[in-house]
């Protein structure tokens, strides 16, 4: 009984195993190409990580702000075109440079601060930045940023970054602002009509002075009639009148008789002072008067006040 | 009666003419920077320093009267002299400032200004009688004379230029030089990659090289021999002062073929003395602008003839001038005959050499050139002479014809 059970056990044991072995066999096979399909899978993503690798971000350099100045003078009331160049070098060839970007700005502040005209610009291609020439990696670019008057006087620096879809490697380079101490006035002093022997009165005749540098500024006054040291207000066409006649106050409504009368000397306006430009134009006014001679004058008069900012 | 008719008169007429009308246009005036202020000048020194007066609305030309005061008063001068005119349609104006420090002076700090005043718009523009306004600029100065020596100086650029193949490379440091002594840096090295900033391929060090005056600012020419050929590169720029790194820069360049680099200058003009006495040194000073596409090593050249003979040839010291640059170029030739010199001046530079200039230097004794320096710079007294001269021959030919007559008679 035992031989006849075992028998066909062993015959349905063998063939159990030999099922198993194909299926194992099978297996490894689907094994070893899954695991082919995932080395050569492997394989390229690698290379394109290699590649990816291989394609690094442009590089600024040779940063020149006007051609190495040491220093930058503005212009009076208006804006300083600041010339900034730069050089950026690609591996895969100059012409996969997309844009550069040049921000200039008070290094204090930061390359990261906001735009403001009294210490941060910013400007990119095409507009204000130009490709001037591309030749194997490397390009050569001009930034052209007009600053205004009220640019803060202090060290700048000019930040020039490259990019071919990412942003690269940038490059600096400093320079100095010089103090601007600049002022533009009214340019009459206009006393209305005034008979001989009177004076202004408390009526002002109002100089308006705008500070157009980027320093706060005081003011001197000094005048003369004909020329310089001459000790007269006015020359007239027939006498001339002192420069103690000619006399101005900070404050308006001034009585005459308490206004400073106007020296042959430049001398500095008491507590008079115009901050430097942040948001609109800054402005002072000097209230100015005048008083007649009662006699020894006649027909057309003449002359001039000297405004001074320091 | 008559009186008060007068008085009327006066007051009315003086009401009507000391009139203003109202005008709302404003002048801008300004200088930057606005101080000169300079530390450590040694008695005797010479410094120069650049200012700009600017306008925003250069519309009409403005006439300046210089005047300085305070205790520099007599130290100081303008390049433009002591009245100029800012031409209209100028909106930015240089002038330089020039400070000659008196030799015995005593040490210490000396305070004053340069007051440079415009002159008002003419009355007849401004459409009745009245004051008008005027601006001027003040320069302040400040300036402390000392017996110390001082090296100081800063590093504003570093600087490389694309060379043709088989020449040095053409590094330049621009220096601000501060102190009142002579300014270079210790060390300069450089560093060669190749084109994708990886490969070392040269390195050296530069200890001897030119330097820069006191308070100038002037670039010191560098030139590094090489063996790499045609090719872009990278340099590594580092300067040094004893071990201190003052700067250091990555820049690109190229090395190019032979002959493909633009190399021109121009010798604008030559400044010289056109007359001088036996024994007097004459300064021939030509200026020399940099209009190639590289740095160069440029020196003035002066041929000096006398009676179609060459008699002495002077040169200036080699100087750098960078591209787009102009430099004046100084040679001094002292002459020990009396007559007249032919000067042909060119300037030699970087493989090239500018167009002769040729002009004439007159030498006499000190008196002689006085009377003849008078007779030149008068061509009145010459013309004045000429009729003279004719006058007095005419009356002795008419005293002479007149004898002739009363002999015959």
């Amino acid at each position: 009984m035992r031989k006849s059970f075992s028998a066909p056990r062993t015959r349905d044991t063998r063939k159990y195993l030999s099922f198993i072995n194909v299926c194992f066999n099978i297996m490894k096979m689907i094994i070893r190409k899954i695991l082919a399909i995932y080395f050569v899978f492997l394989f390229v993503l690698l290379n394109c990580s290699l590649v990816y690798a291989h394609d690094p971000p442009p590089v600024a350099s040779d940063v020149s702000i006007n051609s190495g100045a040491g220093s930058i003078s503005l212009t009076e009331g208006t804006t300083t075109n600041v010339v900034v160049t730069a050089t950026v070098t690609d591996d895969n060839g100059c012409e996969d440079i997309t844009g550069v970007t040049v921000k200039f700005y008070k290094t204090a502040m930061g390359a990261g601060a906001a735009d403001d005209e009294n210490n941060h610009y910013t400007v990119t291609t095409p507009t204000d930045v130009v490709k001037n020439s591309c030749v194997s990696l490397v390009a050569t670019y001009t930034a052209t940023i007009p600053v205004w008057y009220y640019a803060d006087p202090a060290e700048w620096t000019t930040q020039v970054t490259p990019t071919d879809g990412t942003d690269g490697t940038a490059s600096t380079d400093t320079i100095t602002i010089n103090t601007l101490i600049a002022l533009s006035v009214t340019d009459t002093i206009d006393y209305g009509p005034l008979a001989l022997g009177a004076d202004t009165g408390a009526g002002d005749a109002t100089t308006t002075v705008t500070n157009t540098g980027n320093a706060s500024i005081g003011v001197q006054v000094d005048g003369y009639g004909a020329s310089d040291s001459d000790g007269k207000s006015m020359i007239c066409t027939f006498g001339s009148i002192l420069l103690a006649n000619e006399k101005y106050s900070k404050t308006a409504s001034t009585a005459y008789a308490s206004k400073t009368a106007l020296t042959d000397t430049a001398t500095t306006v008491v507590d008079f002072s115009i901050a430097q430009r942040t948001d609109g134009a800054t402005t002072g006014d000097i209230y100015w008067g005048f008083g007649m001679p009662a006699n020894g004058v006649g027909g057309s008069c003449t002359g001039t006040v000297v405004f001074t900012p320091l | 009666m008559s009186m008060k008719i007068c008085k009327i008169t006066s007051i009315l007429l003086a009401s009507a003419f000391f009139t203003l009308v109202a005008n709302t246009a404003f002048a801008g005036l300004g200088i930057s920077p606005s101080q000169m202020i300079t530390p450590n000048l040694p008695k005797g020194s010479h410094v120069e320093r650049t200012f700009v007066l600017s306008r925003s609305d250069p519309k009409e030309d403005l006439c300046f009267k210089v005047t300085t005061e305070g205790s520099t008063k007599d130290w100081t001068t303008l390049d433009k002299g002591m009245e100029f005119t800012m031409p209209a349609g100028e909106q930015r104006f240089p002038i330089v400032v020039i400070v000659n420090v008196p030799k015995d002076i005593a040490n210490g700090e000396y305070k004053g200004g340069i007051r440079l005043v415009s002159s008002s718009k003419s009355p007849d523009k401004i459409g009745g009688s009245g004051a008008s306004t005027a601006l001027s600029a003040l320069i302040q100065t400040d300036f402390t004379i000392t017996g110390e020596q001082v090296l100081e100086y800063e590093i504003l650029s570093i600087e490389i230029q694309n060379v043709e193949e088989g020449f040095p490379l053409d590094v330049s440091i621009t220096i601000i030089n501060t102190g009142n002594v002579t300014a270079r840096p210790t060390k300069v090295h450089v560093e060669v990659f190749d084109k994708l900033n990886k490969k070392l391929l040269e390195s050296q060090d530069v200890t001897e090289m030119g330097s820069v005056e006191p308070f100038e600012t002037g670039d010191i020419a560098i030139p590094v021999p090489t063996k790499l050929g045609i090719d872009q590169y990278w340099a590594r720029i580092s300067a040094y002062k004893d071990e201190a790194l003052l700067k250091e820069q990555s820049l690109v360049f190229e090395i190019v073929e032979v002959g493909s680099l633009q190399k021109n200058g121009n010798l604008k003009e030559i400044l010289c003395n056109k007359e001088a006495a036996i024994g007097e040194t004459v300064k021939i000073t030509g200026v020399f602008e940099n209009t190639g596409q590289s740095n160069y090593s440029a020196k003035l050249v002066a041929e000096i003839y006398k009676n179609g003979k060459l008699v002495k040839l002077v040169e200036s010291e080699l100087a750098s001038v960078n591209k787009g640059k102009t430099e004046n170029l100084t040679a001094y030739f002292t002459p020990d005959v009396l007559g007249e010199y032919i000067v042909k001046a060119h300037v030699a530079y970087s493989g090239g050499k500018t167009l002769e200039k040729e002009f004439k230097i007159f030498v006499g004794n000190v008196g002689l050139l006085a009377s003849v320096g008078l007779i030149s710079l008068t061509p009145i007294v010459a013309v004045v002479l000429l009729i003279l001269i004719v006058a007095i021959i005419t009356i002795a030919v008419y005293f002479k014809k007149k004898r002739t007559t009363k002999k015959r008679l």
